[in-house]
């Protein structure tokens, strides 16, 4: 067990290098002029080269690479070329509207998912089986940027019942940030009203990111739980007669979820890649409309930190996983 | 002359008792996949795209509003006789630019995956079956590709490697391996302590024969049953970079960048943006039905009761 | 030697003689300048008496939410100039000039209640009003004017880029409290209207140097705090999310309209739909950017405006001088003749106003009566192909155009279709800003057609220096998108030189006549048209008065309850 834990410890830094590495020169090959886009249209000569010194871009690639990452190991996430705002502070307040949108979405998916789940194991091959799979798989199957649009459509302007963009009601005083996670910060503030608020804002984009998880969670709890049917103890208890109501309360169930527990972290880390067309059309400022808009303006070391950032966040959450997985199925060795 | 062939319908008799046990699997499986209604609803929704995707461009009403063909007196029409799904903000037909896009994205996804399991099932058969230091650089690098946050990477690259439909194949195949390199790893993984494999090395078979005679076969399974239901999403995939600006040229259509633009005409053009996202939607949705009914035929445990 | 006129007024009563401005909105800014001109006169001690203390005149304040369509990064007043960014710091600081009365702009008085020029046009003499504070309660001074300069001048950041040219942070000073004089580097006759149009923020040069960190002049601190003395004050600001501007009720300058506003919210909304459907839902007030597809339904509600303008955001296809086929003039004015205009308008719902020559309305030396310099005529078209090397058709182009904006994809598939008459290929190749801007650094890299929008202050030599002088391309660091024609022609550029330098303003009309002949024959863009600007608002919403920005002047506004 420390043996395994140490090697893969021992992994995370080299995987983030190789993450940095292949970054860099994926945000260097991208065509275009980040300095020229920085520096505006009317830019002058002499602004353009002191901008250029500024950056170190005017020295070899190696170099640039090797001074960014030495400036991270000192904590120097860098700073956007195009607004100058530094990096660090603004990945951990659109990190916050990401988290809280995944989190919400991730409850949301194991509360329909699980009891899809166990229906369908329990009525195999009947109908509730077939309608959990049609549900799991119809919930996999749709573009989640359409089916988005479609419900802004719906329940936004043709109902008029729910908000179609951003976080909070412009008309309501904007909650001080605590956390920066809003569901907390207006409890925490005491201000129901706003959490009401920021619920009817979250719940859009909320749904249309639980749907990965609902199929997720579905499939994969109802494939453990149909292994469980075929072992032994199930075998043993039935033939000792015991009740089914009491076989899948106390046995079943309690296995199945502690799998469904560990599968959480690798939930949530797909889950926060996936959020960036969810956060595009329901402008929800989070980390993939950060990173994505980076992106489409070659701002360089803020791509660099926020891919790092979610890098970081992945492979811990991988790492939690493995290990919780490993805790609860004793057939997989710690090898 | 005849005499040095033997004869094949004994040999197909005698294949057939060779096989006996695999193609009583084979004829359970069929016949729990042709009881299962979605499974088979999922067939004919794929074997639909796929005819409508060769034939498409032949039968459609204005083949010329996919190749450039722009009428701005005629634009933003409502579903109608003519244009059964109306036409987007330059008069074109949205019906027959969704019908080409079908075509498009059945080329995207088979060219994707191809690539994806060429390059997967190489690196995962190597890692697995050779282990050791090799095995910890390939399942590292695949670690890093799966760190990539969502669509980030494929987005960078289709960027980095400049506008159209190559680029963006390009781009989704490099970032597509990762899955099933780790398939294949952990499949040989399981798969090398076996009897039969430890068998053939005993009797002296090479590495690589090992691998591909014995082992990959074995695995192939779980990869066709991965690649149904990849196909799905690789066309999600290259809807998405189309969504956000990224692949396809126009004028050739794409699902995805036709409702991106659509939703600029949100809500009173709605039918720009909802007739690709609902053909979209029916297809991967078959190729996810199909992938699933195929999973409980293939796979082996699902055939035991 | 001719004078620039040094009074407001005087410019005024020029503006509206020369048919710049209308009547009304020369009886209006008439009526605002004598209030603010008559404070110039007064004795300096003399306490302010705010012109629009009217604006307590029984309409209670209200809170306005704007949809603006941008972010707002940073509001360091020396960086960047983004129209959203503009909007907010024009609120949260004062300038030397106001030119939001109308449009054309007219230039009016803010911290300079006067000025005046050297016979040379050299040195600039700047009287600053004794009235304003900043938000913090302390008084602005001339010192604080000069600070805000030099300041910009030493960032060289995007504020700076036309300033550099004609100022070296030493050549701005403070001579006492309330006089700022700037030396220029080389003469300019509209350095006036040039500073109004860069509409420099005037900040509290103790603030950026009590919050200095490793000699930033407070950068750091500037980008997410403001500390200015406009008629709002920086409110709830929390970056991505929220951007709010309070009130200043005892404003120096007072308030212009019937009412005020309490408070604006700025509200981010990227998506045009969104900001469509939020004005018509009643979750914003007032939205910018506007989907022409719009319009009709917004006006017709009853309840909203959609009010069209049109601007100097101006829509051009430049065309590679120096590579591929586009370097024949005969094969650029074939171009230039195929594109159906009729067409497009109608693409964009007869919203844009149609181009005749390479100056917008509103740039001093534009004809009206100027001939319709490239109309669509596939007649004449082919005759200028017939005499180019391409008449056989057989080659591919390619237009380049930023990904994602449906209006430029509509003019790339006009084109097109056009083109396929002659056998040529039109490539459509949509393109990321960045790699727009990068491309179009040199010839061997730019696009053969690019369409391209460009937007300057309305001064016709920098429109035409920026667009058609080879210096703007032709050096080290590479061309800017504007002269993404990569045009070269030695009596352009020298009359050009002229142009830049003379401080005689029959010349200069002369020479912005004669330039835009030459430019004009040899077709090295295709003028398309003035993008129109829609603001959408709710009727309570009054005061709006269009200014040439796509936002809007929040001082005027007030809102009905």
């Amino acid at each position: 067990m420390l043996r395994y834990l140490l090697n893969r410890l021992l992994w995370i830094p080299v995987v983030l290098i190789l993450l940095s590495l292949v970054t860099f020169v994926i945000s260097r090959l991208v065509p275009g002029d980040p300095v020229k886009l920085a520096a505006g249209p009317q830019a002058r000569p002499e602004q353009i080269e002191k901008m250029i010194e500024e950056f170190g871009l005017d020295r070899p690639l190696p170099e640039q690479y090797l001074r960014y990452m030495g400036g991270l190991l000192q904590g120097d996430w860098g700073y956007s070329i195009g607004n100058r705002r530094a990096v660090l502070p603004d990945l951990l307040t659109y990190f916050a509207a990401t988290l809280e949108l995944t989190v919400v979405a991730t409850v949301f998916g194991l509360l329909v998912g699980i009891p899809l789940a166990v229906v369908a194991a329990r009525w195999r091959d009947r109908w509730p089986d077939h309608l959990s799979r049609f549900v799991s798989i119809g919930a996999v199957s749709v573009p989640v940027f359409w089916i988005a649009i479609v419900l802004q459509l719906v329940f936004g302007q043709l109902l008029q019942w729910l908000p179609v963009s951003g976080r909070f009601d412009p008309r309501q005083s904007y909650p001080q940030s605590i956390t920066g996670i809003l569901l907390l910060d207006t409890l925490l503030a005491g201000n129901l009203s706003g959490f009401w608020t920021a619920s009817r804002y979250l719940l859009l984009p909320a749904l249309c990111q639980s749907l990965l998880v609902i199929a997720l969670i579905t499939r994969q709890l109802r494939g453990d739980l149909l292994d469980m049917l075929r072992k032994d103890f199930v075998m043993v208890a039935r033939a000792n007669g015991i009740q089914e109501r009491i076989l899948w309360s106390r046995y079943l169930m309690k296995n199945a979820m502690i799998a469904t527990v560990s599968m959480l972290g690798f939930l949530i880390g797909f889950a926060l890649g996936g959020s960036v067309l969810i956060e595009f059309v329901f402008d929800w400022p989070g980390i993939g409309q950060y990173a994505t808009k980076a992106a489409l303006l070659l701002d360089f070391q803020v791509i660099m930190g926020s891919t790092l950032f979610i890098g970081v966040v992945v492979v811990v959450v991988n790492l939690f996983t493995d290990l919780a997985y490993r805790l609860v199925d004793p057939r997989i060795r710690f090898s | 002359m005849a005499s040095s062939v033997s004869n094949p319908s004994s040999r197909l008799a005698r294949w057939r008792e060779d096989h006996a046990s695999q193609l009583s699997d084979l004829r359970r499986g069929l016949f729990r996949f042709a009881r299962n209604r979605l499974s088979l609803l999922g067939l004919w929704i794929v074997v639909a795209m796929l005819a409508v995707a060769v034939t498409g461009s032949t039968w459609v009403p204005f083949p010329g509003d996919t190749l450039g063909d722009v009428h701005m007196d005629n634009r933003l029409q409502p579903p109608n006789a003519t244009h059964w799904f109306g036409t987007d903000d330059a008069g074109r037909d949205v019906f027959t630019r969704v019908i080409v896009a079908t075509r498009t994205s059945f080329q995207v996804g088979l060219i994707i995956l191809g690539v994806a399991i060429s390059i997967g099932v190489t690196l995962g058969a190597v890692a697995g079956y050779v282990g050791g230091t090799p095995n910890q650089i390939i399942m590292r690098l695949t670690d890093v590709m799966l760190t990539f946050p969502g669509i980030f990477l494929p987005m960078a690259l289709a960027a980095a490697l400049g506008r159209g439909m190559v680029p963006a194949m390009l781009a989704l195949s490099v970032t597509w391996w990762p899955g099933y390199c780790r398939l294949v790893e952990a499949q040989m993984l399981k798969v090398r302590e076996e009897d039969f494999v430890a068998g053939a090395r005993a009797i002296g078979a090479s590495r690589w024969r090992v691998i591909f005679r014995h082992i990959l076969p074995n695995t192939l399974t779980a990869i066709v049953v991965k690649a149904s239901m990849d196909f799905g999403f690789a066309v999600l995939a290259l809807a998405s970079l189309g969504f956000i600006g990224i692949g396809i040229q126009p004028p050739e259509p794409d699902w995805g960048s036709m409702i991106a633009l659509g939703r600029r005409f949100m809500p009173g053009a709605w039918w720009i943006s909802t007739f690709p996202g609902l053909f979209m939607f029916v297809m991967v949705l078959g190729f996810n039905l199909l992938g699933d009914g195929l999973r409980d035929l293939l796979d082996p445990n699902a055939t035991v009761k | 030697m001719k004078r620039r006129l040094q009074n407001p007024t005087q410019a005024l009563v020029a503006d509206f003689q020369s048919g710049r401005i209308s009547r009304r909105q020369f009886l209006q800014t008439l009526a605002m300048l004598s209030g603010g001109v008559a404070l110039a006169a007064c004795a300096p001690a003399a306490p302010a008496a705010p012109p629009a203390a009217s604006s307590a005149g029984g309409i209670t304040p209200q809170v306005m939410i704007y949809g603006g369509s941008q972010d707002i990064a940073s509001i360091d007043p020396s960086d960047r100039t983004d129209y959203s960014i503009n909007a907010v710091m024009r609120q949260m600081y004062d300038r030397l000039f106001r030119f939001e009365g109308g449009w054309p702009q007219p230039i009016e008085p803010g911290l300079a209640q006067d000025w005046s020029a050297s016979e040379d046009a050299r040195e600039w003499t700047f009287q600053i009003t004794d009235q304003a504070k900043f938000h913090d309660g302390t008084p602005l001074t001339a010192e604080d004017v000069a600070y805000s300069y030099q300041r910009t001048l030493r960032a060289q950041k995007q504020r700076a880029s036309l300033l550099m040219g004609y100022l070296d942070p030493e050549n701005v000073v403070a001579t006492d409290n309330t006089t700022v004089k700037m030396t220029l580097k080389t003469p300019y006759g509209n350095f006036d209207r040039l500073l109004a149009f860069l509409e420099q923020p005037i900040v509290s040069k103790k603030v950026a140097m009590d919050n200095d960190q490793g000699g930033d002049e407070g950068a750091a601190y500037l980008i997410d705090h403001e500390a200015g003395s406009g008629p709002f004050a920086q409110g709830n600001w929390q970056i991505g999310q929220v951007y709010e501007l309070e009130a200043v009720p005892d404003y120096w300058q007072g308030w212009p309209g019937a009412g005020r506003l309490a408070k604006v919210v700025w509200r981010k909304t990227e998506d045009v739909a969104t900001r469509k459907t939020g004005l018509l839902s009643g979750d914003f007030d007032m939205a910018d950017t506007i989907s022409v597809n719009d319009i009709e339904e917004i006006n017709g509600t009853g309840s909203h405006t959609a009010e069209v303008n049109f601007g100097l955001l101006a829509g051009y296809l430049k065309m590679n001088t120096q590579e591929g086929p586009t370097a024949d003039p005969n094969f650029r004015k074939f171009l230039a003749h195929s594109f159906n205009r009729q067409a497009f308008s109608d693409s964009q719902m007869g919203y844009v106003k149609l181009m005749t020559g390479p100056l917008p309305e509103g740039v001093p030396g534009y004809d009206p009566n100027l001939e319709p310099q490239y109309p669509y005529d596939p007649e004449l078209a082919k005759a200028f192909l017939d005499q180019s090397a391409y008449k056989e058709g057989g080659i591919d182009i390619d237009f380049v155009y930023v990904s994602g904006l449906d209006f430029e994809e509509a003019a790339g598939l006009i084109l097109l279709d056009e083109l396929k008459k002659y056998n040529i290929t039109l490539n459509l190749v949509p393109k990321n800003w960045p790699d727009i801007v990068g491309a179009c650094s040199a010839p061997a890299t730019g696009p053969h057609i690019g369409f391209i929008f460009d937007q300057f202050p309305p001064l016709a030599d920098t429109w035409l220096v920026e667009k058609y002088w080879s210096g703007s391309w032709d050096r080290p660091t590479g061309g800017s998108f504007q002269a993404c024609s990569f045009y070269r022609n030695a009596d352009v550029d020298l009359l050009l030189d002229e142009l830049r330098v003379t401080t005689d303003a029959a010349r200069a009309a002369e020479l912005v006549a004669t330039l835009q002949a030459a430019i004009a024959g040899e077709a090295p863009d295709v003028p398309i048209y003035v993008s129109p600007n829609v603001v959408g608002y709710n009727k309570r919403v009054k005061g709006y008065n269009y200014f040439g920005d796509i936002s809007v002047d929040f001082w005027r506004l007030w809102m009905e309850g």
